[in-house]
């Protein structure tokens, strides 16, 4: 909990920031230790004056403000100086502090409690030595110092120096190493988020070569699962999900974004570059097609597809998301509150951050429902996948054209049976046409559904042939054309047309009876609207909405009663697509029964006159055409031609996924930037122009008017935040806790860094050595401190409660997507897939209907997709996967710096009772009995290595066994019980009162503390 | 103090802050410096409510149809407002220009000593009118569903802020040692904001609400594996916490003991919720009264319901079970129930609607009053904005049978924790297009619940990015007309 304060809260809030000061002083010691404005007076002004004497205009009492040298030292229109360097009597400011007149003293009671007797002597010696003014530590330029002397010893490297230096005076030294199980759990889980295999775990203890450790970090940091791993770092501060947020949260596709950061962080990309790319890829000149899907990081934002919303104001918010996203994940650093008003501790003010809003003002974006605009980008996989397929396809192809007597034979039948019947077709069935004006029960189109126009069908409407005259009588259905055509009411203009031919693809026709018929599409896509392409599969009729839609998942059928006619029906599934803009249509059904196999449509008069002509005649071509058409839907050609069109459809499912991406405004469309009156993007302000505060500006940094040239700004060698805020943030995932605690704020009311120079080294590493990640994380990782032990330390517990010292490694719990990741590699379940869409593992019923998104619906995933690492389950914002959310993954509307860290009832329940945790469990059991068959003891002992790579101790191996003997005790009584407990993880040869014992104990082990705990 | 001291007041740190399964953080933050853990210590001053009940309508019920008679929109009928009326007032669907004014069928009675006027669509919560303070003088500025919905929530239309449950129970946490503080429960289809009407934002995530379903197990995953009977249950995780002790000894971290002491909440959680959801125990008189198994009628054409929703049944149900909640010591209570959100069949649709709240609601409000537990239980009942007096111009509509979105005047009911019954509060102008008199702001609204529970809105703050952020953002005002 970060420093809660509801009574007395400014006295606890000091507590938590002059904790930090009280060590630093246990160590020195000095009583006449200077004072130093940036670590010891800047804080308390901040904490306790600036509210009202800082540099919100609005706010500032007296026009005093004390956040400024010049104006704190100035001739105050009363006569007076709040601050006279050397002069504490003629001060003001210590006058006010100290007086007992409640008229009088400063802070006035409403706004808090007086300061205590050592804050004021504080501020005495500060004035008494001069009264210096420093800037905040933060936007100094990064300053490492000379390396402290290493002591000989544990110092691995400069990291130890930093940390030794501090602890020395204390009189202790660091923790000892871990020991090497714990090492690899450790790099395993901080590099990896995945266990070690108990045979790596032995083979790494037992290597006894000084480069062990050394080899072991540079193989974890080149395995494609790093990338994964720290990807979800990187994701919270993206606020990465799957859907658009507010009322309808549609799906949108989102996860090419994810797959880049992975395939960036596994390839290195250095930080700059990595900076460049998602804030301003597009902008980089022939930028490929990887740095404009980089800029989806700040397309996250939300979009509000709610009916009668003002673009404008969602647009504004997702602006006022980007600026205050990239000021708190490069910065550190909170803008937001300047979006109303000055800042009230930093010297920020409005108008600086409507300039920064000036910058990301001139994206295409504008809170469109489609998410426009779109980039259609193949990742790397997807290109792969797309190259093996069109082989494939070619194989498949060459083997239809094959010649073969079979088939000439076959062909020759089919001839004389066509030149046997009379006409086009047997029997053409009636056309019926209508649209939504004529037919009875039809509505007519409306307008009063939100912004779509539908096309108006009554619920489970049936056109049914016989009723409209034209009875039926078909003895055997022998082919079957639909033809599907979308008017625009006003023009009359054809919108679409859809033709459905049975068997033209090579199916044979489906059975009949009350089934339904799925005819296959003749045209697979078509294009709608500029750059939305659809694969058409079917177009539905959606019961829900009423409208006709068409999607991937509608499908339009034809059911057929044997023997006594036809009816027509379209059939619905709703897909989720919002309606097209259609108001009339109209569809034309032929049907052939009796005599062969027909085929409709393209038995054109062209092939019917080659029929005709007798072979000889027959020119290379017509033959060619002929053969073409006979070997697209011959039945002896069938189960070719199916794998040909799994194939294609396979193919042309892999359309390039379309993610929404930042695009620069041209120069006739840009817009002018306000200021936003008290926030309100309706009562424009002053005009501004892109640029960042004068507050962090120092020197010859690059003039900032647009997005790329913010990133560049962001990555100048000038700019000391960016490295120290990012250095801090690998160290949190390193250690457990940040070396500026406040993780999201490096500002005047944030913690100081409780290393300041080991900060500023780690940053001065960061951007002089090539901003290379993998790098940095080497060199922490390779330090001893890292390397320390996490047992807590009695010697400790008054001197370095909490760890600022870090005389031991941090003990943590991992984040909700590793626990999940851990069961299931423990388990022998995880699929180790890489990248690609997001996936739907099992959901509680009623979730996904917490929301009333229109017709989403939550479609388990199948097969291995269900055993997928927990970074890919997909994310509704309105209604997240609770699984994730229990265990405190951020609820991803807005940026997330630190994730809580919470042990709740409802954390055990899920790890204890979740449908996939007891999974888990059911198959670590069968695990373990299949790949140890000696005795119980070797098999408790995998369970446990499974999924602790520690042995276990004597001690806890009985208390395993004994709870695996009374388990079979009662197992083996209640056999119905056992069964049910064990469910689809039989083992053959295993009597499943024997099995349960083992889930039993398999549950057990999966939920002790040290599995989901990185030591 | 020892070592050993510091480790055990240590390990009470770590689960105090991370489990909040009991105590908030003001109780944490007493019990750290050394004072009486009572949960009153923790308050700024004496509370007079203990428990909230927030009934929330998402969608915008009419308030002209329920609690705001506006009988000269009879005479107006079909005339448009003027544009100075209408000034810059923003709708999601109407044009101001044509929309024209729209009077309600309903007939209003007076109820009580009160004379609270009252519709005909709520004639059970009439017979309470005593008890209840409807303020008809609600503002707020979101015109959109979700955006007014977590105004309403969290005090600003903004994502990723913590909900009012959220705060008072990090204020206060729950005075139930088996069950959650921040209970949810829903009736019929979801809502526009789904989930993120109870997260808690930036609060850690153990102050978030907790959903009680309407079917299977009440609390997700509280069910054992299947074929894991209660003796075996307790096999294992007696096992379980052996081992995990062991660990502790070893290492000495704090929060294993936390995470020891969560497992054994989890089991006490199994028992008692399921103890809650069981009706069993509940008079038939009771039953009856909330309506628990009253016939469901038929929602067909009804907007946003499905006859397995059993809309009718479920509402009855939780509200019942707010009042066990509350009973047992929950801190918070939601009850969210959607389609309000009128803008066609709004005659159909509001009786529909009002046939669903009306009677529970009475009968949760009588019978926490008979109980004693009214006096400091206090049950707000609203949404997240109103409806226009003008009726809903479709194109393709010629005749209005809606009304559009309307947050510049609304209505809301509260009913004990402390606040003056009987009372009707604030004024809308002749056609209740706009407040008149004593208009109040949801941080208002806040404000003053917070000051029930004894919490200063001021002083109840949670430092994130550097700021010191309150559920009552940078306004409100505490009501102290409301006030018993």
């Amino acid at each position: 909990m970060k420093n809660p304060r509801v009574h007395n809260r400014s006295l606890v809030a000091l507590l938590s920031v002059w904790g930090v000061l009280a060590l630093v002083r246990t160590v020195p010691a000095q009583p006449a230790s200077p004072v130093q404005f940036a670590r010891d007076v800047q804080p308390l002004l901040a904490e306790k004056c600036l509210r009202c004497h800082g540099p919100d205009q609005q706010a500032r009492a007296a026009t005093l403000r004390l956040d400024r040298e010049g104006d704190a030292k100035r001739v105050l229109p009363s006569g007076q100086s709040a601050v006279v360097p050397g002069d504490v009597s003629a001060s003001e400011l210590l006058t006010r502090v100290r007086s007992r007149d409640v008229d009088l003293r400063m802070p006035p009671p409403d706004e808090g409690p007086a300061l205590d007797a050592g804050q004021i002597e504080l501020l005495e010696r500060w004035i008494q030595q001069g009264a210096k003014w420093q800037h905040h530590w933060a936007f100094l330029p990064l300053d490492p110092g000379p390396l402290p002397t290493l002591l000989a010893g544990r110092m691995r490297n400069p990291v130890d120096a930093f940390i030794g230096f501090r602890l020395r005076p204390t009189g202790q030294t660091p923790s000892p190493d871990a020991t090497r199980v714990t090492l690899i759990k450790r790099l395993y889980y901080d590099l990896l988020g995945l266990p070690p295999a108990p045979c790596e775990v032995d083979a790494f203890a037992k290597d006894d070569s000084p480069t062990a450790y050394e080899e072991l970090v540079d193989r974890l940091l080149h395995s494609p699962h790093f990338g994964e791993r720290w990807a979800r770092h990187w994701l919270d501060k993206a606020r990465f999900a799957d859907t658009n947020g507010y009322e309808s949260d549609q799906t949108r596709t989102i996860w090419p974004f994810r797959d880049w950061v992975i395939q960036a962080i596994n390839r290195d990309l250095p930080f700059d570059q990595f900076t460049v790319e998602q804030l301003a890829g597009d902008m980089l000149p022939n930028p490929t097609a990887d740095q404009l899907l980089a800029t989806a990081f700040h397309r996250n934002t939300m979009t509000n597809a709610e009916g009668g919303t003002d673009n404008e104001e969602f647009r504004v918010a997702a602006v006022v998301d980007r600026v205050n996203t990239t000021m708190q994940v490069w910065m550190g650093m909170t803008a937001g509150c300047a979006q109303c008003h000055d800042h009230k501790y930093d010297a920020f003010t409005q108008r600086n951050y409507y300039e920064l809003f000036a910058v990301f003002n001139q994206t295409e974006d504008a809170d469109s429902n489609d998410n426009a605009p779109l980039l259609p980008a193949l990742t790397q996989g997807l290109q792969a996948e797309t190259q093996r397929l069109d082989e494939a396809i070619a194989v498949q192809e060459a083997a239809l054209w094959q010649e073969s007597p079979r088939l000439q034979r076959a062909q020759q039948t089919w001839e004389s049976s066509v030149r046997a019947s009379s006409a086009e077709g047997a029997v053409v069935a009636p056309t019926l046409a209508y649209d939504s004006s004529s037919v009875d029960g039809v509505p007519a189109s409306g307008g009063d559904y939100g912004k779509g126009v539908g096309l108006f069908f009554a619920a489970n409407r049936v056109v049914d042939v016989t009723a409209l005259g034209t009875a039926l009588r078909a003895p055997k259905i022998t082919g079957t054309t639909l033809s599907v055509q979308l008017f625009d009411m006003t023009s009359g203009q054809v919108l679409q047309k859809v033709d459905f031919v049975s068997g033209a693809t090579g199916d044979p026709v489906g059975k009949t009876g009350d089934q339904f018929l799925y005819l296959k599409p003749l045209q697979t896509a078509i294009r709608l609207q500029p750059k939305r392409q659809y694969a058409i599969v079917g177009a539905g009729y959606n019961q829900q909405n009423r409208y006709l839609n068409v999607d991937k998942s509608s499908q339009m059928g034809v059911t057929f009663h044997d023997g006594d006619g036809a009816l027509t029906h379209i059939d619905s599934k709703y897909g989720g697509l919002p309606p097209q803009t259609v108001d009339s249509g109209s569809f034309t059904n032929k049907i052939a029964y009796g005599g062969p196999t027909f085929q409709f449509g393209s038995l054109s008069t062209e092939i019917r006159a080659i029929v005709d002509l007798p072979e000889t005649e027959r020119t290379v071509k017509q033959r060619k055409k002929l053969a073409r058409y006979f070997r697209g839907w011959a039945p002896e050609l069938a189960s070719l031609r199916q794998r040909l069109s799994q194939l294609r459809k396979q193919r042309s499912g892999i359309a390039a996924p379309e993610t929404p991406v930042l695009r620069e405004l041209p120069g006739e469309q840009r817009r002018q930037t306000h200021v936003h009156v008290r926030g309100d993007y309706r009562v424009p302000g002053a005009v501004v122009e892109p640029a960042v505060p004068d507050l962090f500006v120092s020197g010859n940094m690059p003039v900032v008017k647009d997005r790329l040239s913010l990133a560049r700004w962001l990555v100048d060698p000038g700019n000391p935040l960016v490295a120290r805020v990012q250095c801090n943030a690998v160290w949190k995932n390193l250690l457990g806790e940040g070396i500026v605690r406040t993780m999201d704020d490096f500002g005047t009311r944030g913690e100081r860094p409780t290393h300041p120079r080991l900060l500023d080294y780690l940053a001065a590493r960061l951007r002089d050595g090539g901003w290379s990640r993998k790098r940095l994380i080497r060199e922490v990782v390779l330090s001893g401190t890292y390397r320390q032990s996490s047992l807590y330390r009695p010697d400790f517990v008054d001197v370095d409660p909490t760890n600022r010292l870090w005389h031991r490694q941090g003990r943590f719990r991992v984040e909700a997507e590793i626990v999940r990741d851990l069961y299931l590699a423990a388990s022998g379940l995880l699929t180790r897939k890489i990248g690609g869409a997001s996936v739907f593992p099992p959901l509680p019923p009623g979730i996904a209907q917490l929301n009333y998104d229109r017709g989403f619906t939550w479609e388990t995933s199948q097969g291995s997709d269900r055993y997928r690492r927990g970074m890919y389950t997909f994310f509704k914002r309105t209604a997240p996967h609770p699984n994730l959310m229990t265990l405190d993954s951020p609820e991803s509307n807005v940026v997330c710096l630190a994730r809580n860290r919470s042990d709740t009832p409802l954390g055990a329940l899920v790890t204890l009772n979740n449908e996939v945790y007891v999974e888990a469990s059911q198959a670590l059991a069968r695990r373990a009995i299949l790949l140890s068959a000696v005795d119980d003891q070797d098999r408790l002992v995998l369970a446990w290595r499974l999924c602790v790579p520690r042995h276990p101790t004597a001690g806890e191996l009985r208390r395993l066994h004994s709870l695996l003997t009374r388990s079979r005790q009662w197992y083996r009584d209640r056999s119905q019980d056992a069964r049910q407990r064990v469910g689809v993880y039989g083992v053959t040869g295993c009597a499943d009162w024997e099995v349960a014992a083992w889930i039993a104990v398999a549950r057990v082990i999966l939920n002790l503390d040290e599995v989901t705990t990185r030591d | 103090m020892n070592s050993n001291q510091h480790v055990r007041q240590h390990a009470r740190r770590a689960f105090l802050t991370s489990s909040a399964c009991g105590l908030g953080a003001a109780a944490v933050e007493s019990l750290l410096r050394g004072e009486t853990p009572e949960s009153t210590e923790a308050s700024h001053f004496r509370p007079r409510a203990k428990a909230c009940i927030f009934v929330f309508m998402a969608g915008g019920p009419s308030q002209l149809d329920l609690f705001d008679s506006k009988p000269k929109l009879r005479a107006l009928q079909g005339q448009t407002l003027s544009s100075e009326m209408v000034g810059d007032t923003r709708f999601a669907f109407i044009k101001p220009a044509s929309a024209t004014l729209m009077a309600s069928p309903r007939k209003f009675y007076r109820h009580g000593e009160s004379g609270m006027e009252l519709s005909e669509l709520l004639p059970h919560l009439g017979s309470c009118a005593d008890d209840l303070l409807l303020v008809r003088s609600m503002q707020g500025e979101q015109f959109n569903h979700h955006p007014a919905q977590l105004a309403m929530q969290c005090g600003v239309a903004r994502a990723g802020m913590p909900t009012a449950g959220a705060w008072v129970t990090y204020a206060l946490g729950s005075e139930s040692a088996n069950l959650p503080g921040y209970v949810v429960l829903t009736a019929g289809r979801g809502t526009s904001g789904g989930a993120t009407l109870y997260q808690s934002g930036f609060l850690p995530t153990p102050y978030s609400g907790v959903l009680f379903r309407n079917e299977g197990e009440p609390v997700l995953n509280l069910d054992n594996p299947a074929g894991v009977a209660a003796g075996q249950q307790m096999r294992e995780l007696a096992a379980l916490t052996d081992l995990n002790r062991r660990s502790y000894e070893r290492v000495g971290d704090p929060r294993i003991a936390a995470r020891i002491k969560s497992y054994e909440l989890a089991g006490r959680m199994q028992l008692a919720a399921p103890e809650l959801t069981d009706l069993s125990a509940e008079s038939e008189q009771t039953l009856k009264a909330y309506g628990v198994l009253r016939k469901e009628p038929d929602p067909n054409g009804m907007r946003g319901t499905f006859p397995h929703l059993k809309t009718y049944q479920a509402f009855a149900r939780n509200c019942l079970l707010a009042r066990r909640m509350v009973e047992r010591g929950v801190r918070f209570v939601n009850i969210l129930h959607a389609s309000w959100d009128q803008h066609r069949n709004l005659d159909g649709n509001l009786a529909y609607n009002a046939g669903v709240v009306d009677q529970p609601l009475t009968a949760l409000i009588k019978d926490l009053k008979q109980r004693g537990m009214l006096d400091e239980t206090m049950v707000v009942w609203g949404s997240e904005f109103g409806r226009t007096p003008m009726g809903e111009n479709l194109s393709s509509a010629p005749a209005a049978a809606g009304r559009d979105h309307h947050p510049s005047c609304f209505s809301m009911l509260l009913a004990g924790g402390g606040v003056q019954g009987g009372l009707t509060y604030g004024k809308t102008n002749d056609v209740g297009f706009r407040v008149e008199q004593d208009p109040v702001s949801v941080n208002d609204l806040h404000a003053t619940l917070l000051h029930q529970f004894g919490i200063d809105h001021l002083r109840l703050t949670y430092r994130f990015q550097g700021r010191d952020f309150r559920l009552t953002d940078v306004a409100g005002r505490i009501l102290h007309d409301w006030i018993a």
